[in-house]
């Protein structure tokens, strides 16, 4: 019964780090079907509607009490990828990643603080949180690539808070809380991912002309 | 030599045979540890390599896949995202590099590979790259794994490739096997491969060697053995030594039997000389004696005195003439044998018998041996009983007065052995070998054909007359062969 109300309460939890106005990617992607990153669907409103959309988000996560470094350091980063964003010489690929790299830093800082709350210890996840952890931990050696590709001045700090939530994660799960050990391995694995976002946005990849 | 060496030549060219295989067994050992250490051990190493990095890599790949963003992407993008997986994964396999093959845009995404000193390797172009695209046409149509390898430069080239599960990619791992064609070990196992042929050639001549060895001693020792029993056997020709030996061998045998038919020769003459003395010896006696009592019958018949004596003298010394010529003839002539199975000792007791007389003038006893009855022998039973008597006549004439003269029989391998020991002196050495031989004697009224004819009987008998002497005395041995067909 506890389970029960412990996987409705993550249910809600996660619901709430995702608005109902579909802008998060994934929903995005699943709704044009072909090419996700395609620049043509970032037009200049839904570019307004996906900063307004980023900031809420930020605002939310940037009012949680005692953040705590990585988060700190999340939402500093998440702050510059909006300015970013927001220059003019930013193509639709390059926004279109770094709204990617901004969602995954503040998806990370949401699963953090989930996890600081949630120290319950479950035996019945073992196996799965097991093989979660082996992903991320691929995800996080991938994170030193993508911080050197990227161009990044704060590079090494990604990789940093990367690997320290993942020890985070294993330390959870050697201390048999498995949901915690995921929030915390899902949030490096996150990290990693917005390296390989703001790496694919420091590419030089010109937009397809538009076709009226 | 720290151990004895085997003395037959058999053992000894087995010895070598074996050293010989040994040898070419140990070349073949190292030659098979060098290909396995070099090309077979390090390009299998890095097939299983290759095989591993390849698996992985498909894993993650389709993990990232999963993801759903990738594909699309810009191919930049796509190639940034699949070159971190790829430096991911292979980074933890050494010197493997590999990557993502698009077939339908004949292209390679996600490149990684090992770093080295030189810099970062490029993309494979060339031979490499040809390698890279038949091994994948091979993965597309397989749902397997599939490896392969080629020589590339002074190295090996290993691969692996499979289909993405989806079928648009194929995954693939390549390394670089350094030793396999490195131009030493190339030299080195040219070296190997002359030793093993020069092994291999080795043991052949040696066992050449060793069967023409082996046939050359057969044939002169077959030859050898003939010889023993057939002097006018000769060994066949054989090529090379042993065929010298062999002619030396004949060319001895040959001048050995014309020194022996010398010898024969010689002994004949002598034997001549000796009967011819013998009977000059034997003859002039009763013809002195004949002489004398003629010259006195002529000196009584000229007085008118009666010479009935000197006639019956004369007549005596002819019959004894008589007698030694019959005796001559008898020695001479081939003997006629009326042989047959019969019980050996009223044959002694015969001829003891016969030599009471001599016997008891000298106060010469016999004792005689408890005989088994059934001991019986095929002989001309006269002719042995002769025999018989003239060894007891030497027996008693050996023998201080009073003597003992033992005799005895039993039977032994395959023979009938008759013992006449006396108590006597025994027989000088210097006298022993002419103990047999016709008119020698050392009786001063002995014939000297006693022995003689007894060896002569015995030997038509199949038989063997041989003697034992010492200062304690002197032992006869007859020995009759049971079975005539099988003589002594």
């Amino acid at each position: 019964m506890i389970w029960v109300v412990k996987a409705v309460v993550a249910v809600l939890a996660l619901a709430s780090a995702f608005p109902g106005n579909a802008m998060q990617p994934e929903a995005r992607h699943g709704q044009r079907g072909q090419r996700g990153y395609d620049s043509r669907d970032w037009t200049e409103g839904r570019k307004q509607e996906g900063l307004e959309f980023l900031a809420k988000v930020y605002d939310q996560r940037v009012k949680q009490p005692e953040p705590g470094p990585e988060n700190i350091f999340l939402h500093l980063r998440a702050s510059e990828l909006i300015d970013r964003m927001k220059q003019p010489q930013a193509n639709n690929f390059q926004f279109d990643r770094l709204f990617r790299a901004t969602d995954s830093l503040l998806r990370a800082s949401e699963r953090i603080m989930q996890a600081r709350k949630n120290g319950s210890i479950d035996d019945d996840e073992r196996r799965d949180a097991a093989l979660f952890l082996q992903r991320c931990y691929f995800r996080v050696q991938q994170a030193e690539y993508f911080a050197g590709v990227s161009g990044e001045k704060e590079a090494k700090q990604y990789v940093s808070h990367t690997r320290g939530l993942y020890q985070q994660a294993r330390s959870a799960y050697d201390a048999h809380q498995y949901s915690k050990a995921r929030m915390l391995g899902d949030a490096s694995s996150l990290i990693a991912a917005a390296l390989e976002n703001i790496a694919q946005a420091s590419l030089r990849i010109p937009d397809p002309p538009i076709i009226k | 030599m720290f151990w004895p060496a085997p003395a037959s030549f058999r053992a000894q060219a087995t010895i070598i045979a074996a050293a010989s295989l040994a040898v070419v067994g140990l070349a073949g050992f190292i030659v098979y540890r060098a290909i396995r250490t070099t090309e077979g051990a390090l390009v299998a190493d890095s097939r299983q390599l290759c095989i591993s990095a390849c698996n992985e890599l498909r894993e993650q790949y389709e993990e990232r896949i999963k993801e759903g963003d990738l594909l699309q992407m810009p191919p930049e993008a796509q190639d940034l995202s699949l070159t971190g997986i790829s430096q991911t994964v292979l980074r933890t396999f050494e010197g493997v590099d590999g990557g993502i093959y698009l077939p339908k845009q004949d292209y390679v995404m996600g490149y990684a590979a090992p770093p080295r000193p030189a810099g970062p390797r490029p993309r494979p172009r060339g031979p490499r790259w040809e390698f890279i695209r038949s091994l994948a046409e091979r993965a597309m149509s397989s749902s397997e794994i599939v490896t392969g390898e080629r020589p590339y430069d002074t190295t090996y080239l290993v691969a692996a490739a499979v289909r993405s599960k989806s079928g648009e990619a194929v995954i693939w791992t390549m390394r670089r096997t350094l030793v396999a064609r490195d131009p030493l070990m190339e030299e080195g196992r040219w070296w190997l491969a002359a030793l093993v042929f020069s092994s291999v050639l080795g043991v052949f001549g040696i066992v050449s060697i060793w069967h023409m060895l082996r046939s050359g001693v057969e044939g002169v020792q077959r030859g050898l053995h003939r010889l023993e029993d057939d002097f006018t056997h000769r060994i066949p020709t054989m090529r090379g030594d042993f065929g010298l030996i062999a002619m030396a061998i004949n060319r001895m045998a040959e001048r050995r039997m014309a020194l022996e038919e010398e010898l024969r020769r010689q002994d004949r003459l002598a034997a001549l000389g000796k009967v011819v003395s013998g009977v000059a010896h034997e003859v002039r006696n009763p013809l002195n004696s004949m002489k004398l009592k003629l010259q006195l019958l002529e000196r009584r018949l000229t007085k008118g005195i009666p010479a009935s004596d000197e006639i019956q003298e004369a007549l005596r010394e002819i019959d004894r003439l008589d007698m030694i010529v019959s005796r001559l003839l008898a020695f001479g002539r081939p003997a006629i044998l009326n042989r047959q199975v019969q019980a050996l000792q009223p044959l002694v007791e015969q001829a003891i018998r016969m030599v009471q007389e001599p016997a008891h003038k000298k106060d010469v006893r016999f004792e005689t041996r408890e005989m088994e009855d059934s001991l019986e022998v095929d002989v001309d039973g006269p002719q042995i009983v002769q025999v018989l008597i003239n060894l007891f006549l030497n027996a008693i004439d050996a023998s201080s007065p009073s003597g003992l003269v033992r005799v005895g029989a039993e039977r032994s391998n395959g023979c009938v052995r008759v013992a006449v020991s006396d108590q006597g002196s025994g027989i000088a050495e210097e006298v022993k070998p002419h103990i047999f031989d016709a008119y020698y004697t050392t009786k001063p009224n002995g014939s000297g054909l006693g022995l003689a004819v007894s060896r002569e009987i015995v030997a038509n008998h199949g038989g063997r007359l041989e003697l034992e002497t010492s200062p304690a005395g002197t032992s006869f041995f007859l020995m009759l062969p049971i079975d005539r067909s099988r003589p002594l």
